[in-house]
């Protein structure tokens, strides 16, 4: 949806799952796919946006972190190169200020970043949880996920040849 | 949170009096968060196993909220060490955003934790992943490709499980699959099938092209795939070799043109 300078500080109203409405300008918002598709197809009403999904706590501290976002670019749609969509795993101070929260509350972020469609906010979620994961061994994610080893010798071994040339060259890069 | 049960009471006589008398969220709950403090203080996997031998000791989730609440309560969630059972509940589409923010390295770990684990990261790896051949040769004869793996290894995948091997011209769907970091190319015998190479698209770092055939009419296909290189966008450094059977054999000017810092052609 093309909007210009002046319809940018229209208010949008959304109604989080337990009932608050928040009062939202277009400037802000923007980045949630879903809700410009959403107002799209509402014309001129001016109804609050229900979003059965997302929690009213949640949804504050999203609107938080698009108004701090709200100046930045969008980034472009598609990568071209794919080994480029990953080139850190850095994060802004700002943000890891934002992310530093309990895990349930870091999920539910996650969660309504995906709901709401704001790739950017998924993406720094994301990033966040793989920092996590980032650098630890097998035996260390399935201590830390409190996940079972369920494969069978021969599915392991077979993985396991899979990648013994990938692990040569490491070894050959270390050396 | 009940004040009878002080955390520095000994704890399992405390948890069986409490199986007892009922409070057994309340004496956990300060077991894990006294567990918590000496974590800080040890290493954290001890602390970890400590949890674990909890779960399998008690075989029930009561407690589990607890200690999440306070594990994350008491530690920053950018901790490396955090319990993470949490993000088990992530749908596949979104563990997989987490997995491509991870470097291709960790696939093989990430593969290795669970069959979940593996179908998630293996999403990615299809999408993402090329694989890594140090070294590479093509030998280029007209019809006849042959790609040898310098490292003479035969788990090299693409190449249906020999090192060496005589290709036909479809290389594509092979080459677009892996990344090279120095890639050698002899040409015997220039002719338009070079295209086919596709030289262009290949994530290589260095490529050394080796040219043997100087023939009047090979010139024009040299400067196709010189040209299919120079628009490379993974390729740092080319060297080209020209091989010229007679003294009096001149290469045309505009395959000069080609020449930069990163753009090394010589006549031998």
């Amino acid at each position: 949806m093309a909007a210009d300078g002046d319809s940018m500080d229209r208010i949008v109203k959304i109604k989080s799952k337990d009932g608050q409405i928040f009062d939202v300008t277009l400037g802000t918002i923007k980045k949630s796919k879903l809700i410009m598709t959403m107002l799209e197809q509402l014309g001129d009403s001016t109804d609050a946006i229900p979003l059965p999904n997302v929690d009213g706590s949640t949804l504050k501290k999203v609107i938080e972190w698009l108004e701090h976002h709200k100046e930045e670019p969008e980034p472009a749609e598609e990568e071209s190169d794919p080994l480029r969509m990953r080139i850190s795993t850095d994060i802004s101070e700002w943000d890891k200020t934002f992310f530093d929260v309990e895990q349930s509350v870091l999920q539910a972020y996650i969660l309504a970043a995906n709901y709401l469609s704001i790739k950017p906010l998924l993406d720094i979620g994301c990033k966040t949880v793989a920092n996590m994961i980032k650098g630890k061994t097998t035996e260390q994610l399935r201590d830390l996920f409190g996940l079972e080893d369920d494969f069978t010798d021969e599915e392991r071994a077979a993985i396991k040849r899979e990648y013994a040339w990938a692990d040569d060259e490491e070894n050959q890069a270390a050396a | 949170m009940n004040s009878s049960s002080s955390t520095s009471q000994p704890f399992w006589p405390s948890l069986c009096a409490s199986l007892v008398l009922g409070n057994t969220k309340e004496v956990l709950s300060d077991a894990v968060s006294s567990l918590i403090t000496q974590a800080h203080q040890t290493a954290l996997s001890t602390c970890m196993h400590s949890f674990r031998l909890l779960d399998s000791v008690l075989n029930t989730q009561l407690h589990a909220p607890a200690i999440v609440y306070f594990h994350a309560k008491g530690t920053p969630v950018c901790q490396p060490d955090a319990f993470l059972e949490q993000f088990n509940e992530l749908p596949t589409e979104l563990m997989d955003i987490v997995f491509q923010q991870l470097p291709s390295q960790q696939n093989a770990q990430l593969q290795l934790v669970c069959r979940r684990w593996k179908d998630i990261a293996r999403l990615r790896r299809r999408r993402v992943e090329k694989r890594l051949v140090p070294f590479l040769t093509i030998r280029f004869d007209e019809k006849i490709v042959e790609i040898i793996n310098d490292c003479g290894r035969d788990s090299l995948g693409i190449f249906s499980g020999s090192g060496s091997h005589k290709f036909p011209l479809e290389l594509s769907s092979g080459l677009d699959r892996i990344r090279v970091r120095s890639l050698d190319v002899h040409l015997r015998r220039l002719s338009e099938a070079v295209s086919s190479l596709c030289l262009d698209q290949l994530q290589v770092d260095t490529v050394n092209l080796f040219v043997y055939d100087t023939t009047a009419e090979s010139w024009q296909f040299l400067e196709q795939l010189l040209g299919d290189l120079k628009i490379n966008p993974s390729l740092k450094q080319c060297n080209a070799k020209l091989f010229m059977h007679e003294k009096e054999d001149k290469a045309p000017e505009r395959l000069f043109d080609f020449s930069s810092e990163s753009f090394n052609i010589q006549i031998c």
